[in-house]
C-alpha cells in the first residue's frame, strides 16, 4: 500500500518536469512569450473571457505589422494563458510557474485580488507585469516597481461621476447617497467618492454596504429612501448595480439626478438587461470608442472599435480595450528598451509617456497611469454615450425627464418596518419554492443534492433562452423548464444516484458536487458566465398600499409558489404516484415486497424536484439577476428552507422559505446590510441545534426504517 | 450489603404508551435471571433501561447502591454493565479480533494496552469458540458466530452484570446447548445474568429466577418451577403444553435438555 | 513484533517518499515546489478531517472554519498585536481546538446529513462574521500580513522555506491520525463510527470522544491555515472560508480512502494533481472534466481507492461491477 505512494510520487516529478519542459519547450525561435494567468472559470469568467480577446486583439494586430521590433530583429508576440479560476492564490501560483518556464514578461489577471495576488510574485521574481484590470489604489501602495497598470484608479471612478454632474448639469445635486459593496476595489472607489463629494461641496446622506455579488440591495434602498438623495451613486459591480436600479423602481426610489454607477453601466449586459429603466444612468468608463488619442497599431479609439468588431463580431468594451492597452504598453517598452531583458523593459515602462487609442500612458513612480483621465458616460436611447470629460466626440449631459422624480422620502419607520416585511414575504415564498423540491428529495431518497442551485440556474437560462429566441413570456418558459428539467433529473437519478444509494453519505454528498461543479462549468462554458434577467414590462411595476410598494413581479412569484406547493402536496396526497412516493420514503423495503418499483419511484421524485427548481429558475430570472455563480446560493438556502420546514413537508418549506426571507428582510434593515448572508446561517444552525426536525413543520419521515 | 443491581419502580412511557410501568427488582451476585413475556410486554425496554440505553420516565437505579439513574449507558458500562442487543449490533467495519478487543479496552475493567487488551480478547475468544476467526469480517460471519461475537464483546468489558436481548432467536438446538453452558460458567464467575428469551426451557433450564413481564408489568416473579405451573402466566404467555412438559421436566441441572419438541 | 512482507514494503516505501520529499528542493525549481506545498497543504488537511471524517464517521462539511480561524488569528495578531507569525502559530492551534470544542457541544448531537449540514453553516456563518468584522480584519478588502518590506514583523521566508513547513505540517497531521488509528483513542471512534450506540453501551463515551476527535481535527487544521496566510500575504474570507477547500479536503480523504492513514495522502497527491494537469491541458473546460470524474470514482469505486485496489489486490480482480452491485438501491 505505502508502494503507491511511491509511484505517485515519481509520477509527480515526471508529469511536472514534462509540463515545465512542454511551456518552455513550445515556442519556436523569434518568438516572445507573454504570459497572462486569467480568470476562465469562476465567478470573473466574463470578465476574464473579455480580457483574453484584448490581450488577443493586440496579438493580432502587432504581429501582422511585423511583430514586436527589438533592436534589428522582429519577434512574433505569443500569448501564453493559464486559468486562475477567479483565485488569488491560484493566480500567485501560475505566474511562478511561468517565472519557473522562463517567462518574465506577464500580463495582468481580471480584478484587483487576483491582481494584488500576482503582484506580489512578479515583484519577488524579477518579472515585469502590465495590468489593465487591478484599479484599488491598494495595490500600488506596497512600493512595487515592477507593475505599471494603464488604467485609472479605483479613487476616481466615483470621482468622475460626481465632477461632470457638477460642471454639466442644470440642477446640480446636492445630497449624493452612495452604495458600496464591500470587497476592496468597491470600498476605495466609494472613499474617493466621498473625498470628491467633500471637495465640491456636496453633501454625502449615506453611505450604505451590501455584500459582494448580491442581487438583492432593498435594505440599502429602503434605509436610503427617507434620506431623500438626489443623487445616488453604486460603487458595485454588474449583479448589485443591475439590482439598484431595478429595485430603486420597485422601491419607488427616483432621485433627480438618477444614478451613477463605477463598472456596470459601460457594458452591454446592464443595458440588455434592464431596457427602459437604464435611460439616463450615469457610468464611470476606462475607455469608449470616443475618447481621444492614437496610436501607430490601432489608430484611433474609433479605429479600434472597427478592428475589433472585425474580428469579435460585436463593439468593443472597456474590458477589452484595457486590455489592448496593457498589452500595447507592453510591446512600446519592449521595442523602446531593444531589449527583452527585463529590467530593461521594467525601465521603459517606467520612463514611457505616448498616446494610444485607450488614451495617454505615463506612469507616476508608483506605476499607477495617472495621465489618462476616467471617462463618464450616460446611457441614452439604449446606447452608451461619453459625456466627459468634454471633448469633440462627447455629447451632452441629459437630464432626467421632469415628473418622473418622486419626493421618494419621508418614510416613517413603520411604512419602512412594513415595506421591509413585505419584501421579506416575496422573497421568501420565492426561497420556498427553491427548497421544496429540495426537501422532498432529502426527505424520500436520503440524498442531500448539492446541486439543486445549478438546476434552478438551468431553468433560468432555458426560461431566459426561450424568451431572447421566441419572445416566449417567462410564464410560459416556466413549463419548458420544468419539463426540461424534470427529464434531467430523472435520467441523472436513474443512471447515477441510483447506483450509490446505499453508499455512505459523503459519497452521495461528493456525487452530487461533482454534479454541481460539472453543471455549472459547462454553463459557463457553452453561455458565458455573464448575468441576465428577463425582461418583462410587468415586473418592476409596484402598486403602492400606503407608502409600502408591492413589486407585481414578486407578487406574482409568491403567487406561483404557493400554487406550485398546493400542486406538489396535492400530487402526494392524492395520487397513486404521489402515495407510492410517500411510501417509499417511509420504508424502502416494505415498498419494493408491495411491489412499488424503488428505482423508478426515486428517479420520479429527483425529476420533480427538479422540475420545481426549474420552474423556481423561470420566476427568478424575472424578478432578479442570475449567472451561474449565484447556484451556490440558492443550494445553502435550501439547506435552511429545508430543515426549517421539516423533511418531506412541503407546506413545510414554503413557510421555512417565507421565514427565512422576512428574517433576512428584517436582519438587513435595522442590523447592517451585509449580515443578510450571516442571518441565514445562524437560523439554519441555531435550528439545527434546538430543533433538527424542523422548526415549523414535523418532518414527514419521522423514524426511517433501514432498507432491505 | 446493598444489591448489585436494585431497580426501584421503573416507568418508561412513550406518551401514552406506557412500555414499562412500574417495575422494581433486585439482582445480586452470581443471579441468573430469565426475562420472559409476550411480545410487546417491555422486555427490551427494560434492559435498555438497566443498562443505561434509555432513560426512566420515572424510578429509581442504583448500582452497588450508587444512583445511576438517568445516566449515560457508558457510565452504566463503567460500573460492571454489559449487555447484547436484539438487532446485533457488532461493529461491522471491524474483525472479530477488533470488536472484541474495544469491550477489552473500555468496560468496567478497561485495558489501557492494546497489547493486554489484546491478550484478553484472545482469552475470551477462546472461551467463546470464536479463536479461529479472529480475523474475520463481520460480514463473512453467520448468525449464530455474529451473536457469539457479541456475547464475546460483552465478556471482555470484564462485567459484573451481563444483560443478553435474544441471543438465541434462531439458534440450532447444539448452539442453544452450547451458549447455556456458557452463561452457567458465566455465573460461576460470580456475573449476574438477565437474558431475554423466547426459547423457554433454556430459561428455565439455567435460571434461578423467572420474571415474567407483561404490558409493562411485572406478572409473576419465582422459580422456574413456580412460573411453569403460575395460571396467570399459562394464560398470558406460555401456554398449556409448555405447563405440562415442564412438569415432566429432570430436576434442574441434572443433565443435558431435554429434545425439542 | 512482527511484520509481513507487505508491511516491511510499505514501510521501505514510506521512507523512500519521505526521503524524496525532503531531497527535492534540491532539484526542483520555486514552481515546483509551490506546487509540491499546495499538495502538502491539501494532505495535511485532509487527514486532519479524516479524524472526524473518517475514523468517527462524522462527515464534517465546515473544516474550512479552522483553517479561516487560524489565517485571520495569525493575520489581526500581526497587524493589530505585532506579534512575530511563530509567536502567532501555537495561537492558531489554541484558537482551532477551542472553536472546534464549542461548535462541537451543540453539533455533535446531530447525526448524518444533518451534522454536515450543521458544520457547513458554520463554516459560512463564521465567514460572513468575519466579513462584517473590517476594522478587525479588514472585511471584504481582505487583510495583508505584515511580512513583506521595511514594515515586515517577521519576514517572509522563500518558496523552499514554505515547502519545508507545509511538508512538516503535514507530516505532524499524518503522524497524529496515524498515532490516534491505534491507540485506545482509535478504537473508540471506529467503534463510534459503525455503531454510536453499541459504542455507548460497551463502556465509550461518545460525547467525550466525539468532542475530542474534533477538536483535534481543528488543532491541526488551523495551523495549517495560518501558514498559507502567511504564504499568501494578502488574504481574503471567500478564500480563507470557501466551501471549495472543504469539499476538494473531503473527496481527497474519501476518494483516497477514509478511515485509512494513507488514504487522505494518497487522495491529495492523486487530485492535486489531476487538478494541475487538467487545467493545463483542457484550459476553459478543466473544471467540467474534473467534476465528471469526481462523479465517475464515486459511483464506480464508493468505498475508495485504496481499499478498492487493495481488495482488488487481495482477490486478484477488479471488482467495479460488484461494488455498484452491492450499493446500489
Amino acid at each position: 500500500m505505502r508502494g503507491r505512494v511511491r509511484v505517485l510520487l515519481g509520477l509527480l516529478l515526471v508529469t511536472g518536469g514534462q509540463a515545465r519542459a512542454a511551456l518552455a519547450a513550445a515556442a519556436p525561435k523569434d518568438t516572445v512569450t507573454v504570459g497572462a494567468a486569467l480568470s476562465l472559470t469562476g465567478s470573473l469568467a466574463r470578465e476574464g473571457a473579455l480580457t483574453r480577446e484584448g490581450y488577443d486583439h493586440c496579438a493580432t494586430v502587432v504581429n501582422k505589422k511585423g511583430g514586436v521590433h527589438v533592436g534589428d530583429r522582429a519577434y512574433k508576440l505569443a500569448l501564453r494563458y493559464q486559468d486562475d479560476q477567479s483565485t488569488p492564490d491560484v493566480a500567485g501560483r501560475l505566474v511562478e510557474q511561468m517565472n519557473s518556464s522562463g517567462i518574465k514578461l506577464v500580463l495582468g489577471p481580471y480584478g484587483s485580488a487576483s491582481t494584488e495576488a500576482a503582484a506580489a510574485i512578479v515583484e519577488r521574481n524579477g518579472q515585469v507585469m502590465v495590468e489593465g484590470a487591478g484599479a484599488d489604489d491598494k495595490i500600488f501602495a506596497k512600493g512595487y516597481r515592477r507593475i505599471f497598470a494603464v488604467l485609472s484608479p479605483a479613487s476616481t471612478y466615483l470621482g468622475a461621476i460626481l465632477r461632470a454632474h457638477v460642471e454639466l448639469s442644470q440642477d446640480k445635486p446636492k445630497r449624493v447617497a452612495i452604495v458600496s459593496a464591500d470587497d476592496g476595489f468597491s470600498k476605495t472607489a466609494a472613499k474617493g467618492g466621498e473625498a470628491e463629494a467633500g471637495r465640491q461641496g456636496l453633501e454625502v446622506v449615506g453611505v450604505e454596504y451590501v455584500p459582494n455579488g448580491t442581487t438583492d440591495v432593498s435594505s440599502a434602498l429602503t434605509r436610503l429612501r427617507p434620506k431623500r438623495p438626489d443623487l445616488v451613486l453604486g460603487s458595485v459591480h454588474l449583479q448589485e448595480g443591475i439590482a439598484i436600479v431595478k429595485q430603486s423602481q420597485e422601491l419607488g426610489l427616483n432621485p433627480a439626478g438618477g444614478f451613477g454607477e463605477t463598472v456596470a453601466p459601460a457594458t452591454p449586459d446592464f443595458i440588455r438587461t434592464l431596457g427602459k429603466s437604464a435611460e439616463g444612468v450615469m457610468g464611470s468608463a476606462q475607455w469608449t470608442p470616443d475618447v481621444p488619442g492614437h496610436d501607430d497599431w490601432f489608430g484611433s479609439a474609433a479605429d479600434y472599435n472597427t478592428s475589433f468588431r472585425a474580428k469579435f463580431g460585436r463593439e468593443a468594451v472597456y474590458h477589452n480595450a484595457e486590455a489592448t492597452a496593457a498589452c500595447l504598453a507592453m510591446v512600446m517598452a519592449m521595442e523602446r528598451a531593444g531589449s527583452l531583458e527585463p529590467d530593461k523593459v521594467r525601465d521603459a515602462l517606467a520612463g514611457l509617456d505616448v498616446d494610444t487609442f485607450f488614451g495617454p500612458i505615463r506612469f507616476d513612480p508608483t506605476g499607477k497611469n495617472t495621465a489618462k483621465p476616467m471617462y463618464v458616460i450616460q446611457i441614452q436611447d439604449g446606447k452608451v454615450v461619453t459625456i466627459w470629460p468634454r471633448g469633440s466626440l462627447t455629447q451632452p449631459l441629459r437630464p432626467l425627464a421632469p415628473g418622473s422624480a418622486e419626493a421618494g422620502g419621508g418614510t416613517s419607520p413603520g411604512e419602512r418596518f412594513a415595506q421591509s416585511t413585505v419584501y421579506g414575504l416575496l422573497q421568501g415564498g420565492l426561497y420556498g419554492l427553491v427548497g421544496v423540491g429540495f426537501s422532498m428529495v432529502w426527505g424520500v431518497t436520503n440524498i442531500v443534492n448539492l446541486s439543486q442551485g445549478a438546476l434552478v440556474v438551468g431553468g433560468a437560462y432555458i426560461a431566459w433562452e426561450l424568451n431572447a429566441t421566441f419572445g416566449l413570456d417567462p410564464l410560459i418558459g416556466m413549463l419548458v423548464s420544468a419539463l426540461v428539467l424534470f427529464i434531467l433529473g430523472y435520467a441523472v437519478q436513474r443512471s447515477l444516484i441510483n447506483l450509490v444509494m446505499n453508499a455512505p453519505i459523503f459519497m452521495t454528498l461528493l456525487l452530487t458536487f461533482g454534479l454541481e461543479l460539472a453543471t455549472v462549468n459547462a454553463l459557463i462554458w457553452a453561455l458565458t458566465g455573464d448575468y441576465r434577467s428577463i425582461p418583462t414590462g410587468y415586473a418592476t411595476e409596484a402598486f403602492a398600499v400606503g407608502g409600502v410598494r408591492v413589486p407585481y413581479g414578486r407578487l406574482v412569484g409568491f403567487a406561483l409558489a404557493v400554487a406550485l406547493t398546493a400542486a406538489l402536496a396535492a400530487f402526494l396526497g392524492r395520487t397513486r404516484l404521489g402515495r407510492a412516493i410517500r411510501g417509499t420514503g417511509m420504508d424502502r423495503g416494505a415498498a419494493r415486497l408491495m411491489g412499488i418499483p424503488v428505482a423508478h419511484i426515486y428517479a420520479v421524485t429527483f425529476g420533480l424536484a427538479a422540475a420545481l427548481a426549474g420552474a423556481a429558475g423561470a420566476v427568478i430570472g424575472t424578478v432578479s439577476t442570475f449567472s451561474p455563480a449565484a447556484a451556490g446560493g440558492f443550494t445553502l438556502r435550501s439547506f435552511v428552507v429545508a430543515v426549517l420546514g421539516g423533511l418531506g413537508n412541503m407546506w413545510g418549506a414554503l413557510a421555512g422559505g417565507i421565514l427565512l426571507g422576512v428574517v433576512e428582510a428584517w436582519g438587513g434593515q435595522y442590523l447592517s446590510g451585509t449580515l443578510v448572508n450571516a442571518i441565514a446561517f445562524a437560523v439554519l444552525v441555531l435550528v439545527l441545534i434546538v430543533r433538527p426536525s424542523g422548526l415549523l413543520g414535523r418532518p414527514f419521515y419521522e423514524a426511517r426504517v433501514e432498507a432491505a | 450489603m446493598s444489591a448489585l443491581l436494585e431497580a426501584d419502580g421503573l416507568c418508561r412511557h412513550f406518551g401514552g404508551l406506557k412500555a414499562v410501568d412500574g417495575v422494581s427488582l433486585t439482582l445480586e451476585p452470581g443471579a441468573v435471571v430469565g426475562l420472559i413475556g409476550p411480545n410487546g410486554a417491555g422486555k427490551s425496554t427494560l434492559l435498555n433501561l438497566m443498562s443505561g440505553c434509555e432513560r426512566p420516565t420515572a424510578g429509581r437505579l442504583l448500582l452497588d447502591g450508587r444512583d445511576l439513574t438517568g445516566a449515560r449507558p457508558w457510565a452504566y458500562a463503567r460500573a460492571g454493565v454489559a449487555r447484547t442487543f436484539q438487532i446485533g449490533k457488532p461493529f461491522r467495519r471491524l474483525t472479530v479480533a477488533e470488536n472484541v478487543t474495544t469491550g477489552a479496552l473500555y468496560g468496567a475493567e478497561p485495558e489501557r494496552r492494546r497489547g493486554a487488551a489484546r491478550a484478553r480478547c484472545d482469552a475470551v475468544l477462546e472461551r467463546v469458540g470464536l479463536a479461529d476467526r479472529a480475523g474475520a469480517r463481520v460480514a463473512e460471519l453467520p448468525v449464530a458466530a455474529v451473536r457469539r461475537l457479541e456475547l464475546a464483546r460483552a465478556l471482555a468489558q470484564r462485567p459484573r452484570l451481563l444483560f443478553l436481548d435474544e441471543l438465541l432467536a434462531g439458534l440450532r438446538a447444539a448452539d442453544i446447548a452450547a451458549v447455556v453452558d456458557l452463561i452457567r460458567s458465566v455465573r460461576d464467575d460470580g456475573v449476574a445474568v438477565v437474558f431475554v428469551e423466547h426459547v423457554v426451557r433454556a430459561v428455565f433450564a439455567v435460571s434461578d429466577t423467572v420474571v415474567v413481564l407483561d404490558r409493562g408489568q411485572i406478572l409473576a416473579q419465582g422459580t422456574p418451577d413456580e412460573i411453569a405451573v403460575d395460571e396467570r402466566v399459562i394464560g398470558a404467555y406460555l401456554g398449556r403444553r409448555h405447563a405440562e412438559r415442564q412438569q415432566r421436566q429432570q430436576p434442574r441441572g441434572a443433565g443435558p435438555e431435554a429434545p425439542p419438541c | 513484533m512482527g511484520m509481513t512482507p507487505a508491511h516491511r514494503l510499505g514501510l521501505l516505501a514510506a521512507l523512500v517518499a519521505v526521503a524524496a520529499a525532503v531531497a527535492a528542493p534540491a532539484v526542483a525549481d520555486d514552481a515546483m515546489l509551490r506546487t509540491l506545498a499546495g499538495v502538502f497543504m491539501f494532505a495535511g488537511l485532509a487527514s486532519a478531517w479524516n479524524i472526524i471524517g473518517g475514523f468517527a464517521g462524522y462527515a464534517s462539511f465546515g473544516n474550512v472554519v479552522f483553517f479561516g480561524l487560524g489565517g485571520y488569528t495569525v493575520a489581526v495578531l500581526m497587524v493589530h498585536a505585532r506579534w512575530s507569525f511563530w509567536l502567532t502559530l501555537p495561537v492558531s492551534v489554541g484558537v482551532g481546538a477551542v472553536y472546534a470544542a464549542l461548535v462541537g457541544l451543540p453539533v455533535l448531537r446531530l447525526r448524518g446529513h444533518y451534522f454536515a449540514i450543521a458544520t457547513l453553516g458554520v463554516a459560512e456563518g463564521t465567514r460572513e462574521v468575519v466579513l462584517n468584522l473590517p476594522r478587525l480584519t479588514g472585511g471584504g478588502a481582505g487583510i495583508s500580513l505584515p511580512v513583506l518590506g521595511a514594515g515586515a514583523v517577521t519576514v517572509s521566508p522563500g518558496n523552499t522555506a514554505f515547502y519545508y513547513l507545509f511538508l512538516a505540517a503535514m507530516g505532524v497531521a499524518v503522524a497524529v491520525a496515524f498515532a490516534v488509528s491505534r491507540s485506545r483513542f482509535g478504537y473508540g471512534l471506529r467503534a463510534i463510527h459503525d455503531d454510536e450506540q453499541g459504542a455507548a453501551a460497551t463502556g465509550i463515551n461518545t460525547t467525550r470522544a466525539k468532542l475530542a476527535a474534533f477538536a483535534l481535527s481543528g488543532a491541526l487544521t488551523a495551523p495549517i491555515g495560518a501558514l498559507f496566510a502567511f504564504q499568501q500575504v494578502a488574504i481574503y474570507p471567500e478564500r480563507l472560508f470557501s466551501v471549495e477547500i472543504t469539499v476538494l479536503m473531503v473527496a481527497m480523504a474519501v476518494i483516497g480512502g477514509v478511515g485509512t492513514v494513507v488514504g487522505p495522502v494518497i487522495g491529495a497527491v492523486g487530485l492535486q494533481l489531476l487538478a494541475e494537469y487538467l487545467r493545463q491541458r483542457y484550459l476553459g473546460l478543466h473544471l467540467i472534466v474534473f467534476g465528471s470524474l469526481m462523479v465517475a470514482v464515486v459511483v464506480l469505486m464508493p468505498e475508495g481507492l485504496v481499499s478498492s485496489l487493495s481488495q482488488a489486490w487481495r482477490e486478484r480482480r477488479l471488482g467495479i461491477l460488484d461494488t455498484v452491485r452491492r450499493y446500489r438501491v
